[in-house]
């Protein structure tokens, strides 16, 4: 089946809990007396993140998704990535995922450069034989070379990009989601980095990216979305 | 689509182990790190734990150390491991927080991550045991292999409780407190640094009424040479059975709740 990315009416609602919403006896008190006593514990507040959005992603899409800070963009490449569930409404995600939202994920300062390819590419949904496969491709984009055998906590902030960067773009997925475009280590590296992710996003079907940057979108997109405060604004 | 029902999740949970059982290697490798020793500090001092108490209360009570410090170190080391399993699970999603918030891998992993965690560290603890039943106690027998059956079951019990905890600790904080308590107080209650024949006849039922005394027999008891009771058997597979059945259905109702929790 194509990949497609479709949601109804999607909504996302935080709630936000202060002390008394986290407390079991505040519960059971309110319940046993009607909420009189312990009001506080009633009146819970929320936060409506994503409200009443509908989306129609088909194959060949590239979305950019524009909007201010705390417009919802996050949110929605973290509900598509099924993070989190929708509070009401429904959306239907089909189709390998791959998020190159936070690409540092699972990576651990004490492991070595090589165990943190396998951290890494397990957290990202690898089986151990499919990163034993990909191990020596990844090991030489990184160019760590013999840096490797070291735990991560000894590498330069740049260096640890480029481990973190070659473990996530190692595969290619159906459906891209990006926050921002990526951009990692020197110039050198950072032209080998921009052509890999131009080739992931080439061969894969949907792509979703958020961005401040009108011109990153411009390149890179057919179709834009522009959030605010949760809804969509202007859509093409 | 992500885990679109509760079978579905526990499905894919079980065929991926390396989600699990790789990541808490991993997470044991790092304790080993910078430390010869690692977890092995732990042994030490669980070792030094049951020496000393083993000794003072066999001279303060007069019992049999050859029956009495088998008895303690098999009951004290089973123990630690059901009790690490509890308390770390009431932070057993929060600890996770970056990843529940970036990537959706099944719930019960994390749980079950934890739980090979101690298993591994359980595993080092055991070798007091070993030393303990061969050099004190009665040595080993066939009936020592009943051990097995009788951890899996409890090793089973104790991931359907701590699962539970974990859910209802990320949705209630103030039960954290709460768990970590009832474990302190359950490891007095339960015989394990005493024995339940030591106790009057009018207080027996301490011992007889208390499911975990059962579930513990029934790993326990094979290493010290005995078959567990029927009932206690009848007993652990009851709480399996129980505990399943409330992990199953609590997380069939907050699964879709839990990332927004955290």
């Amino acid at each position: 089946m194509s990949a497609h990315i479709r949601a109804e009416n999607l909504s996302v609602e935080f709630p936000i809990y202060n002390a008394s919403h986290r407390s079991l006896k505040k519960a059971i008190i309110s319940a046993s007396t009607g909420g009189r006593i312990a009001s506080d514990a009633g009146h819970r507040i929320s936060v409506r993140a994503i409200d009443g959005l509908n989306l129609d992603i088909r194959p060949g899409d590239r979305v950019g998704l524009l909007g201010h800070n705390g417009a919802g963009k996050t949110t929605l490449l973290r509900v598509l990535s099924g993070v989190y569930p929708p509070s009401s409404g429904s959306l239907s995600v089909q189709g390998r995922v791959v998020a190159l939202t936070d690409i540092a994920l699972g990576i651990d300062g004490e492991s070595t450069g090589f165990e943190n390819i396998v951290l890494r590419g397990v957290i990202m949904g690898l089986s151990p034989k499919e990163i034993a496969d990909k191990m020596d491709e990844i090991a030489e984009f990184s160019e760590l070379g013999e840096y490797l055998n070291m735990p991560v906590r000894t590498y330069s902030s740049g260096m640890q990009l480029r481990l973190a960067f070659s473990v996530s773009t190692c595969m290619t997925a159906d459906i891209v989601l990006m926050d921002e475009w990526l951009s990692v280590g020197d110039a050198q590296f950072n032209a080998k980095a921009s052509q890999r992710l131009e080739s992931i996003v080439a061969k894969s079907s949907i792509l979703v990216i958020a961005s401040h940057d009108r011109g990153t979108i411009e390149r890179l997109c057919n179709r834009t979305i522009m959030l605010e405060h949760g809804k969509v604004v202007e859509q093409t | 689509m992500f885990f679109h029902s509760m079978r579905h999740e526990l499905v894919e949970t079980v065929r991926k182990p390396h989600l699990w059982a790789l990541l808490a290697w991993y997470d044991i490798k790092q304790r080993y790190r910078r430390s010869v020793l690692g977890p092995f500090w732990f042994t030490i001092s669980t070792a030094i734990l049951i020496g000393t108490l083993g000794l003072l209360w066999a001279t303060l009570f007069k019992m049999n150390l050859h029956e009495y410090l088998p008895y303690f170190a098999a009951g004290n080391v089973i123990w630690t491991f059901i009790a690490m399993q509890l308390n770390e699970a009431t932070t057993g999603f929060t600890q996770f927080e970056s990843l529940i918030k970036q990537t959706r891998l099944p719930y019960p992993s994390y749980v079950l991550r934890l739980l090979c965690r101690n298993f591994i560290i359980f595993l080092h603890n055991f070798i007091i045991v070993i030393v303990v039943v061969t050099f004190v106690g009665n040595g080993w027998g066939w009936v020592s292999l009943l051990a097995i059956p009788g951890f899996l079951c409890l090793a089973a019990i104790t991931l359907n409780v701590s699962f539970a905890f974990a859910i209802i600790c990320t949705r209630y904080r103030d039960m954290i407190p709460v768990v970590q308590n009832l474990v302190t107080v359950a490891y007095f209650l339960t015989p394990i640094m005493w024995q339940s024949s030591t106790l009057p006849p009018q207080h027996q039922w301490v011992a007889e009424l208390n499911p975990v005394s059962h579930l513990l027999d029934v790993a326990r008891m094979p290493l010290l040479g005995e078959v567990p009771s029927m009932v206690s058997w009848m007993t652990a597979l009851g709480l399996w059975l129980v505990s399943a059945g409330c992990a199953c259905w609590l997380f069939a109702r907050t699964r879709h709740r839990v990332a927004y929790w955290i």
